[in-house]
């Protein structure tokens, strides 16, 4: 091994590990200082001569083999050796495989934040040491060695990490050169928080996210899946296929910039929850839960755009995808991979909800999945990618345009994402810091927050677009690109179904009353004006009224129709269980007192079981609807008569539940100056354990039991059941008690729920669409080529084992859906959208009113 | 003239940016909170067009939104309960469970205030299956109160994935 110079360029590689900015014009001056490049012909495991300029490169595969090589190059044994670049680039200036970050902000004045380490490349989850550099000072290693493959993830790593942050410099830079007046989402203490990675520690000598680095594992042993983003870790890991051996997926760099994609749309939804270096919320923003939902569609489909940021090419997953599974994704609809009929004009684009369940490999399939969901949301990105490059004199640059106009996508996507996942809930702030004030302007409240953004309101896909155009309106017409008008925004948004909001819910005004806005918080905020959208741009967008949906009913032209789906078979719900686990969702179970044990499998609910219920949800109307969310959490339906028992009479909501069954038509129940109708705050019917009482403004649980009284009967809370019908059973004999033998009290108990619950994280259901005069089951379900129910499909519910069979529940359930005319806005105010808190009540919902008698 | 002869010129014009960048510039990597009035700075190209004198500094930073709980009394077995609770779910799928704790504070939420424990849960199945989440949890019991960053799952054949089939006796002929 010869090393030269090698004085001269050490210092400069520590400069360079401060200030990566400057590393472009520097490699200038190493390059035209030394033309003793090493030619890439020929194997390349080895750097014959180092005289410094290798310090730190390796050879890299560029894009993934069926680029480089055709589509007909087989996933087997793939010679990656042949795929690399002829020029070594840079990997990383450190002497591991370690990557630093770095971001400059203006903000009066230039600041630079880094830093190191930020993301480390290991093996797979048993290594911990990140590989260090060889000895003749590069990371040039055998083509196909695990090595390589670390190289060469963290070359790809690195790069989509920089162009973020750079895209992400430019928004800042941009949206914070503009007057205070404008309420902007992006914070200015950005760079203070250091949340322009994935750091957010909860106090200074907290190890919450001990991590500042995002580990990458490239030869991740995982079979389960094919690549996974853990926002635990942070961690991504890049899996295998047995059944063609020497394939990874992290040789298709559209993978891992797709895969990356989740780590920085994570980045972007948490920018405003870290005020300075020291004051995080506790909790982190996520988008999609655990099954199929709108928000992971979005961050699917967002995921598959940066792919296009990085590779320019509209197409997503060639090799890692397309060669093993047949499921690459094309992302746009110019691609010939699409069916007949979809194209770039407004009629043939890739639009929701008749594209939902699309895949374009198998078009006769019908698959609910956020990945194909997610295509709608990836075509609108790259469409808008190509307006804004046409219409923004874009398109003489040297790359066409792509670069500058996919900045001013991130642009639109970090002020939307960073809003949406606000759970200090002030969605905008004060000169250079959050204000004081207990005013909240999303998410409902500091407190009740995560709640509110991922089960209560999350992001579907009205919302997202809602807040998406609101953000084109003020920053890229009003400011970026004056050309690309307000009109001409709607239309493509109307283009892809997308047009589903009738405002802009721009007016800034507060969670809890509507005569509180932006202003009161931020004096220099003026009074923002409420933007209608132009009904006229509304061509394909269709809204159905919530009142058309409903559980579906047996009638004698549909004779097998089911209203309502039950798994209680001991293996189905075993199955359940472990795979909501191993998805990250813990359930606390009532062991005590009920458990799979009980179950039957007669289909029936029993005293005791752990079931899944399936709603099937009814569209009468004559439009498809889509986006249908089905909440059996607690909130605000009842008016609590005794605070020293929490018991309840229910509010009057409908025509199903009336006075005469013991409901209450007034008091609390109505919203009056004294005593809003719902609650402005999320409390739970729990005993406070200083004074005894439950709380009078209190959410309860959806499920009460019928209480019969001689010759009348009436709806009760369970709490109240419990200790009446001969039951008396003592807490420890609850659902949701405590198991532990090491306390008297559990403080979160809550006795309103003691005989028949939905369980906490499992009691929120979801549907990707049903067709007009059709149930969800004969929508999705039957037509699905497997049958089967997804997990977010599912209710999960236990029954206390002490219920007396025969005992009849009500569960007042709360649907919604994304293209829903009335469960936003009710036309008053302007059609300005509901209040947060006003998601504690009905009005929002449709209630469906699931009753079920416990069998023998 | 020959293209070569710019690599030097070029080089060497970077050079002098660089120079003159690090004369300019001071180190702030890492530092500590700069307050924003200190950092107002009407030389920026970038500074909105309100005069920074004009508009209000700073209207404070928030109190965290903590207070003070219910003391109760933390059971020296937390994590086996835990444990438990979580074996209750995955039985025998479970190989292993690791129990980080990262953190305690004051968890108000939904009209209750607690003493919590924050924790990262990883679970390795039998079939070598990974996850990997957060929690925040009751320590005199090891109840999970909350829990959030889930992983997302990458499944490369979606049709693939298995569901819960629809019971049979539901829709016979």
């Amino acid at each position: 091994m010869k090393v030269v110079r090698q004085r001269m360029i050490k210092p400069i590689l520590k400069l360079l590990q401060q200030k990566s900015f400057l590393m472009i014009p520097l490699l200038g001056v190493l390059t035209s200082c030394n033309p003793t490049e090493i030619t890439g012909t020929g194997v390349r495991s080895n750097v014959i001569v180092n005289d410094g300029s290798f310090d730190g490169k390796a050879y890299i595969y560029k894009d993934n083999p069926t680029m480089m090589a055709g589509s007909k190059y087989g996933p087997s044994n793939p010679d990656m050796g042949s795929f690399l670049d002829q020029k070594a680039e840079l990997v990383t200036t450190n002497t591991t495989l370690t990557g630093n970050c770095g971001i400059e902000l203006f903000f009066y004045g230039s600041r630079n934040f880094s830093l190191n380490n930020c993301i480390r490349v290991l093996s797979d989850i048993t290594s911990s040491q990140p590989v260090p550099r060889k000895e003749d000072r590069t990371y040039i290693f055998p083509p196909g060695s695990p090595e390589f493959y670390q190289t060469n993830a963290l070359y790809h790593l690195s790069l989509g990490t920089q162009t973020f942050l750079d895209k992400m410099a430019f928004a800042y830079n941009q949206i914070h050169s503009l007057p205070l007046s404008i309420p902007k989402s992006i914070p200015s203490y950005l760079g203070n928080s250091k949340l322009f990675w994935l750091k957010g520690v909860y106090n200074a000598d907290s190890k919450l996210y001990k991590n500042d680095y995002l580990t990458a594992y490239a030869n991740c042993t995982t079979e389960d899946g094919a690549a996974y983003y853990s926002p635990a870790g942070p961690e991504l890991c890049f899996g295998f296929m047995s059944e063609y051996p020497g394939f990874q997926f992290i040789q298709d760099p559209s993978v891992v910039y797709h895969e990356l994609a989740h780590a920085l749309v994570d980045v972007m939804l948490n920018m405003r929850n870290g005020t300075s270096s020291t004051q995080y919320h506790p909790f982190r923003s996520g988008m999609g839960f655990l099954a199929y939902d709108e928000a992971k569609s979005i961050n699917e489909g967002i995921a598959d755009y940066y792919s296009f940021v990085m590779n320019k090419r509209t197409h997503v997953g060639e090799w890692a995808l397309g060669r093993t599974v047949n499921q690459s994704r094309p992302l746009s609809e110019d691609s010939p991979y699409h069916i007949t009929g979809i194209n770039e004009s407004p009629d043939g684009r890739l639009s929701y909800p008749q594209f939902l369940l699309y895949d374009p490999n198998n078009p006769d399939k019908a698959v609910e999945d956020e990945h194909y969901a997610g295509q709608i949301i990836t075509h609108y990105l790259v469409a808008l990618t190509k307006e804004l490059q046409n219409q923004c004199g874009l398109t003489s640059e040297e790359d066409g345009g792509h670069g500058k106009a996919t900045s001013f996508v991130m642009l639109l996507m970090a002020e939307t994402l960073s809003e949406l996942g606000d759970l200090n809930a002030k969605s905008v702030d004060a000169y250079g810091a959050p204000f004081a004030d207990s005013y909240f302007f999303n998410n409902l409240d500091s407190s009740s927050s995560w709640l509110w953004s991922q089960t209560i309101n999350p992001m579907n896909y009205r919302k997202f677009s809602q807040i998406f155009a609101k953000n084109i309106y003020k920053y890229i017409s009003g400011n970026l690109c004056p050309n690309f008008e307000k009109n001409e925004s709607e239309k493509l948004l109307d283009d892809y179904g997308l047009l589903l909001f009738k405002t802009y819910n721009n007016n800034g005004n507060s969670t809890k009353d509507r005569n509180i806005v932006y202003n009161h918080a931020v004096s220099f905020i003026p009074n923002q004006p409420l933007t209608p959208v132009s009904e006229d741009n509304r061509r394909k967008s269709v809204l159905v009224s919530k009142q058309l949906i409903d559980l579906a009913q047996k009638t004698e032209s549909v004779s097998d129709r089911i209203t309502y789906y039950t798994i209680d078979n001991q293996s189905d719900m075993d199955f359940l269980l472990k795979q909501l686990l191993f998805k990250g969702l813990s359930i606390p179970l009532s062991t005590n007192v009920s458990g799979i044990k009980y179950n039957n499998g007669n289909i029936k609910i029993s005293p005791g079981e752990v079931l899944a219920i399936v709603p099937n949800l009814l569209n009468t109307s004559n439009s498809t609807m889509a986006g249908v969310q089905l909440l059996a959490n607690d909130w605000d339906h009842v008016h609590i008569t005794d605070e020293n028992s929490g018991n309840f009479k229910p509010c009057v909501v409908d025509t199903t539940t009336t006075v005469d069954q013991g409901a209450e038509a007034g008091a609390s129940c109505v919203d009056s100056p004294t005593v809003p109708y719902p609650d402005k705050n999320y409390i739970r019917l729990i005993e406070n354990q200083t004074s005894k009482k439950f709380p009078l403004n209190a959410v309860a649980p959806v499920c009460m039991v019928q209480l019969d009284e001689g010759e009348t009967s009436r709806w009760v809370s369970q709490n109240e059941f419990r200790k009446k019908q001969g039951l008396s059973l003592v807490d420890k004999d609850c659902l949701g008690y405590s198991t532990s033998g090491s306390g008297d009290t559990d403080f979160t108990f809550n006795p309103h729920e003691c005989l028949a619950r939905f369980l906490p994280g499992a009691n929120d259901a979801f549907f990707s669409k049903i067709d007009p005069q059709k149930t969800f089951y004969e929508t999705v379900v039957k037509e699905s080529p497997r049958g089967e129910f997804n997990y977010g499909n599912l209710l999960v519910m236990e029954v206390n084992k002490w219920v007396p069979p025969g005992t009849k529940f009500r569960c007042r359930l709360r649907a919604r859906f994304s293209n829903c005319s009335d469960c936003y806005t009710d036309g008053s105010n302007s059609n300005d959208d509901f209040l947060d808190y006003e998601y504690n009540g009905h009005k929002p919902f449709k209630v469906i009113n699931f009753d079920f008698d416990v069998n023998e | 003239m020959n293209k070569h002869y710019y690599l030097p010129i070029f080089g060497l014009v970077a050079l002098l940016v660089a120079a003159y960048y690090f004369r300019n510039s001071s180190s702030e990597i890492n530092d500590p909170f700069v307050s924003a009035q200190s950092k107002v700075s009407k030389t920026s190209p970038l500074v909105p067009e309100e005069s920074a004198a004009d508009v209000d500094l700073a209207e404070g930073m928030p109190e965290p939104s903590l207070d003070k709980g219910i003391t109760q009394d933390s059971s020296p077995e937390w994590k086996e309960l835990l444990e438990e609770n979580l074996r209750a779910q995955g039985g025998d799928e479970i190989e292993e469970i690791k129990i980080d704790k990262v953190d305690s504070f004051v968890w108000s939420h939904e009209g209750v205030s607690l003493n919590v424990d924050s924790v990262v849960i990883t679970i390795r199945g039998r079939q070598n299956q990974r996850t990997k989440f957060r929690a925040i949890v009751d320590p005199k019991n090891g109840k999970i109160l909350n829990s959030w960053d889930r992983p997302i799952v990458e499944y490369a054949d979606p049709s693939k994935r298995r569901g819960i089939k629809v019971d049979p006796r539901y829709h016979q002929e």
